[in-house]
């Protein structure tokens, strides 16, 4: 297999983007992607897209090849990949698998989504796509309650308390203020994060990300092709994807994802790396209680201890590991098939050291993505080499 | 606690091949990809595993207003999730019996909790 590099990373801010179309974002940022890479286009051997729910909410398909058509990449295969929240995720692995076995020389990795135009009834409903709607979804269930059965018993097991948790979402909130690609940092206190609505007991308004557009683009490449010599290069070092259950009776254990677990025991010896040389995580913290079970399923945070060492500090800046410098997805926003793809560019401009929420000396990093009731992951590690 | 009947039993699909059971009739049994199902009578009794009120509920259900979702462990082994009749008492752990069956349609079972572990 070839190594594989990422040459060139674009995204919009992620936010509300009620007068731009859902091609246009991807455009914007695969063009971005494109012109940074110095690759010329007659070498993009592939375009991989990742999207979730353009078809409920915009009434929109085939976007990849809509996307590529303007952006001037014509006759090459263009796939739109879903994976629920993963979707982002999957497009770069498959970018990636491309590139590694030499099939395409280099592959543009699309994710977009346009949410914030539907009403929450809407947006729930299209968001329980997600869920296996012959079991759980029957019985009303939606993300946010997922999550709330996670946080009880995470609560139950651990002795997590609520203060921990809003230490995620204070942390996080305040990592967005720094990002201009985020779309609601915020400087929030425990009383205001408590004050906030119910939305499925105990998950309350601001441990919730928050609906999204935006789009985000990587173009990834063999060494050979790598056009910018002045620009450290960044290699992917591992890029694995897993599948869970997409039934929550499934899951022997609420507080923990099967397929996170094992996306990131593969990533780790994919790359060679430990878990103690992970400079900085980029982690799908759709709510506040995922970063807690998500640091502690990718070995990053002995079980348990998520709730704490967020309260402690140790996954803050100055951290033992640094969670979602960017604001992660409850500060930087959620647009679905995006999400997947701005960690990695989150994690590359930390790479490079050109990030606005620089994480100091960050040489390795990693970003993990989770789709639907963990039916679907990705883990990422990417490296800046000397 | 609220009164309601109590249900002697739920129904459970067991593959007639490898005798695995499934909560709701599948296409294919996952274990041996058997195809032939009977229904059979299953324990309606457990333990609370998890639960959550769920406040903004997507269309299908919003007529509702807010509801409760449990995830329950059976004294079979087997974990199903369905519906809770909540109480302010109730804690995980807590032993729970169905009551009803939501509807014909999707077989989500109702449980209430009958004594707190």
């Amino acid at each position: 297999m070839r190594q594989v590099y990422v040459a060139g990373t674009g995204s919009t801010r992620f936010g509300k983007h009620a007068q731009t179309s859902i091609e246009a974002l991807a455009v914007d940022a695969g063009a971005q992607a494109l012109v940074q890479s110095g690759i010329d286009r007659t070498r993009i051997g592939a375009v991989y897209l990742g999207n979730f729910i353009s078809g409920p909410l915009n009434g929109k398909e085939v976007l990849a090849g809509l996307v590529a058509e303007q952006l001037g990449l014509t006759g090459i295969p263009c796939t739109k990949v879903e994976g629920a929240c993963a979707s982002g995720g999957i497009a770069m692995r498959h970018a990636c698998l491309m590139v590694a076995t030499g099939l395409c020389d280099a592959v543009l990795v699309v994710g977009v989504e346009t949410m914030t135009h539907a009403s929450t009834t809407e947006m729930t409903t299209a968001l329980n796509c997600a869920m296996d709607n012959e079991y759980d979804g029957m019985s009303g269930l939606t993300f946010p309650g997922l999550f709330g059965l996670a946080w009880r018993a995470h609560a139950q097991q651990y002795g997590t308390t609520r203060e921990d948790i809003a230490a995620v979402v204070i942390k996080n909130k305040a990592h967005g203020l720094k990002n201009p690609l985020a779309q609601m940092g915020a400087d929030l206190t425990l009383e205001q994060v408590c004050a906030s609505a119910m939305i499925a007991d105990p998950l309350q308004l601001f441990d919730c990300c928050p609906p999204s557009d935006g789009a985000a683009a990587v173009v990834v490449c063999a060494k050979e092709l790598l056009a910018q010599p002045n620009q450290p290069r960044i290699r992917v070092m591992a890029s694995v994807q897993t599948s869970g259950s997409a039934r929550i009776a499934q899951h022997p254990d609420l507080c923990s994802f099967d397929a996170t677990v094992s996306a990131a025991q593969q990533a780790y010896k994919q790359s060679g790396v430990l878990a103690a040389d992970i400079d900085l995580v980029e982690l799908h913290d759709c709510f506040s209680i995922a970063e807690i079970i998500d640091s502690e399923d990718l070995g990053l945070v002995p079980r348990g201890e998520g709730g704490r060492w967020a309260s402690q500090g140790r996954t803050g800046m100055q951290g033992d590991i640094v969670i979602n410098p960017s604001g992660g997805l409850l500060a930087k926003g959620h647009p679905v098939g995006a999400t997947g793809v701005g960690q990695i560019v989150e994690v590359v401009l930390q790479l490079r050291g050109e990030h606005a929420n620089q994480v100091a000396g960050a040489t390795i990093g990693m970003t993990h993505n989770l789709g639907g009731t963990g039916v679907a992951c990705t883990v990422h590690i990417l490296g800046r080499e000397a | 606690m609220s009164t309601h009947t109590l249900l002697p039993a739920l129904t459970a699909y067991q593959c007639n091949d490898c005798q695995t059971l499934t909560q709701r009739s599948p296409m294919a049994c996952a274990h041996c990809l058997g195809r032939r199902f009977s229904s059979v009578p299953m324990t309606a009794t457990g333990t609370l595993a998890s639960w959550t009120t769920i406040r903004k509920p997507p269309m299908r259900f919003k007529s509702e207003g807010l509801y409760h979702v449990g995830v329950f462990d059976l004294d079979n082994g087997m974990r199903i999730s369905g519906r809770l009749l909540h109480e302010a008492s109730d804690q995980t752990g807590d032993r729970v019996q169905a009551v009803a069956i939501a509807d014909a349609a999707s077989d989500i079972p109702i449980f209430k909790v009958t004594s707190h572990g």
